[in-house]
């Protein structure tokens, strides 16, 4: 679909015989899919594959114990963020040893209540990706010419005279950082991003989260754009909805808009092979927001699980057939 | 599961719902789809339309045999449906409307579903209450009950003002083009005519028109295919509204066609020998569920 709230612009892609691709990617098992998909839909047109960063610790292949050891490792963490040492000592010595366990027993909760969410939504969509990608990625693997090449730092001048060297026309990010102006001007042709996302109402990170706390349903989508150094805020090719259903948990809407996005960026790349001129959606400078990471907290994680348990998405579907 | 030829019904199968399609029928996500064919696949075996048709015309139905049919000719069906059933070695039923394919005239419903989404039911109203349309009453089920091309021309004026025309071709991408209609006829899927622009013309408020939107859909299927279609497709299976002449009405212009309708139930060779088939429109359930919902769905076992 195309954004209906802004205007159209009609484009001019350079001319070529030869569109090649080169994608730079997240490490995880959904981007890893998205890799494979691409040399599956375009073979050799695929030059290169970067992997942005290792797979993250706790996933996939790591056991109970190691598992429980991270997460320690994040308990304590936390705990040093928010209180000294010192001023722990000096807490015991003029309170008492009980009091001080007690106020410790209460201070702790809450910083174990949002580890745990998160712990749990990081679980939940490391199951969702094996269920929705696993079978997937082992069988386009079979086919592949390509595997991810880890890169550390993408902003760093030799990844730019690399991809200078390839010279793709294509390059598509899904998953990565921001890239500098520099990298996405050493692109022939166009550099386009993968958005999980409802562009421009949400922008940043975990944008699904924030579209189910504002309780809009037709903000959980996805979008496709042409890359610039600003969070998810070039020109609009593609944006579209995910089919969610009553049944679905926040994390599948999240992996759902994924995999819609995956199809949307290539329907995007080739319709700009057959037809050089489109049209792009600009973004307002000044419309909707940007989220970072760490704005989405344990009050909004908790607010949408409690929607989501009083079937608030089963409701909101029906309502949104109810005309 | 009793032995006889069951064809389910989906209309698309896809992981995008836009709001042309949301307030309708339910998209069924490619996952979903996959669950139900595993499920199925359990429960008997996969039949193309043609193979299920001259089983049960031969009286060799002997175990619960499945077909699959996809209704309004949505892309979605080759992009993902196709690979799905090849998997089972199986292909599939789809019925097109050839203004659509054409790129003529978009979905008059999926219109209302769009003038939903971005608040332009409100114009529709104020247009509609010269129709007897009153506040409170649905938009959905009036124009469907008092279907007119009056109405029809209503609903089009108010999308056309409220959308562009870069809009308007983009709504198009959720049908599939003449070129996938090809692809879908050269790997031998069943394709069937299901009336030019998808009117109703099953119900006594549209009866008259029953000829001419089928005939004129057969013009552009033969010019398109080179031959005539096997099946017709009626549009808006709505078990009680339909009227009690179609039967009558179908068989005059048929030619020796198949009438293909919902009405939830197997199909057995008493209903074939009359040229009319039947499908079940499965819910969008897990395939663990699907049983159980489909036995709902068929008026709690009455079929299975």
């Amino acid at each position: 679909m195309i954004p209906h709230e802004l205007s159209p612009r009609k484009i001019r892609f350079p001319e070529t015989d030869h569109h090649s691709i080169v994608l730079i990617s997240g490490a995880n098992l959904r981007h890893q899919r998205f890799g494979y998909l691409l040399q599956k839909e375009f073979g050799d047109l695929v030059l290169a594959w970067f992997q942005v960063g290792k797979l993250p610790d706790s996933a996939y292949t790591k056991g109970r114990r190691e598992k429980l050891r991270i997460l320690w490792e994040k308990v304590k963490r936390k705990l040093s963020v928010a209180y000294e040492i010192e001023a722990i000592r000096d807490y015991v010595k003029n309170q008492g040893l009980i009091k001080s366990i007690k106020k410790g027993f209460v201070s702790f909760l809450p910083a174990l209540h949002t580890i745990y969410l998160f712990h749990r939504r990081g679980r939940r969509q490391l199951y969702l990706d094996k269920t929705f990608f696993g079978q997937e990625l082992e069988e386009l693997k079979l086919h592949a010419k390509l595997s991810p090449i880890v890169v550390d730092d993408p902003h760093s001048e030799e990844f730019v005279q690399r991809i200078k060297k390839l010279d793709p026309y294509f390059l598509l990010s899904v998953g990565g950082p921001l890239y500098s102006k520099k990298l996405l001007e050493s692109v022939r042709g166009v550099p386009i991003n993968q958005h999980a996302g409802y562009s421009p109402k949400y922008k940043g990170g975990n944008t699904v989260e924030w579209a189910l706390y504002n309780r809009d349903l037709y903000g959980v989508g996805s979008t496709v754009h042409i890359t610039t150094s600003g969070a998810d805020a070039g020109p609009i090719l593609r944006r579209s909805h995910p089919c969610l259903l009553d049944s679905d948990t926040p994390e599948c809407c999240f992996v759902k808009v994924f995999k819609l996005g995956n199809e949307l960026a290539i329907e995007v790349v080739k319709d700009i092979m057959l037809n050089k001129e489109i049209f792009v959606y600009d973004q307002p400078s000044d419309g909707g927001m940007t989220y970072l990471g760490s704005q989405l907290n344990k009050d909004i994680l908790g607010a949408i699980y409690r929607d989501f348990s009083k079937k608030w998405l089963k409701k909101e579907l029906v309502r949104l057939r109810t005309f | 599961m009793k032995a006889g030829w069951y064809i389910f019904l989906y209309h698309n199968i896809s992981w995008e719902e836009t709001p042309y399609t949301r307030g309708l029928e339910p998209t069924h996500p490619p996952n979903i789809f996959q669950d139900h064919l595993s499920r199925l696949s359990e429960l008997g075996e996969f039949v193309s339309i043609s193979e299920g048709l001259s089983r049960l015309d031969s009286g060799t139905v002997s175990s619960p045999t499945f077909s699959f049919w996809f209704d309004d000719g949505l892309v979605g069906v080759r992009k993902y449906a196709l690979p799905l059933l090849e998997k089972y070695n199986v292909t599939g039923g789809l019925s097109v409307c050839s203004h659509f394919f054409n790129r003529q005239d978009f979905f008059w419903r999926f219109k209302l579903s769009y003038l939903s989404y971005i608040d332009g039911l409100r114009f529709l109203r104020h247009r509609l209450k010269k129709y007897g349309y009153t506040k409170g009453m649905s938009i959905k089920g009036f124009c469907l009950d008092n279907f007119s091309e009056a109405i029809v021309e209503e609903i089009d004026t108010v999308f056309r003002n409220v959308t562009s025309d870069p809009e308007r071709e983009d709504a198009f991408r959720l049908f599939e083009t003449k070129t996938g209609l090809m692809e879908l006829k050269e790997k031998e899927w069943t394709l069937a005519n299901h009336t030019a622009a998808h009117y109703p013309v099953g119900e006594d408020s549209f009866l008259s028109h029953f000829e001419r939107q089928f005939s004129e859909c057969e013009a552009e299927y033969k010019a398109l295919f080179g031959e005539e279609s096997k099946f017709w497709v009626l549009p808006f299976d709505r078990g009680k509204c339909r009227s009690r002449r179609l039967i009558e009405r179908f068989r005059e212009c048929a030619n020796n066609r198949y009438l293909v309708l919902v009405g939830n139930k197997m199909n057995t060779p008493s209903n074939t020998k009359e040229k009319v088939i039947f499908r079940i429109t499965p819910p969008v359930c897990k395939g663990t569920h699907l049983y159980r919902s489909l036995l709902d769905v068929m008026n709690f076992g009455t079929g299975l």
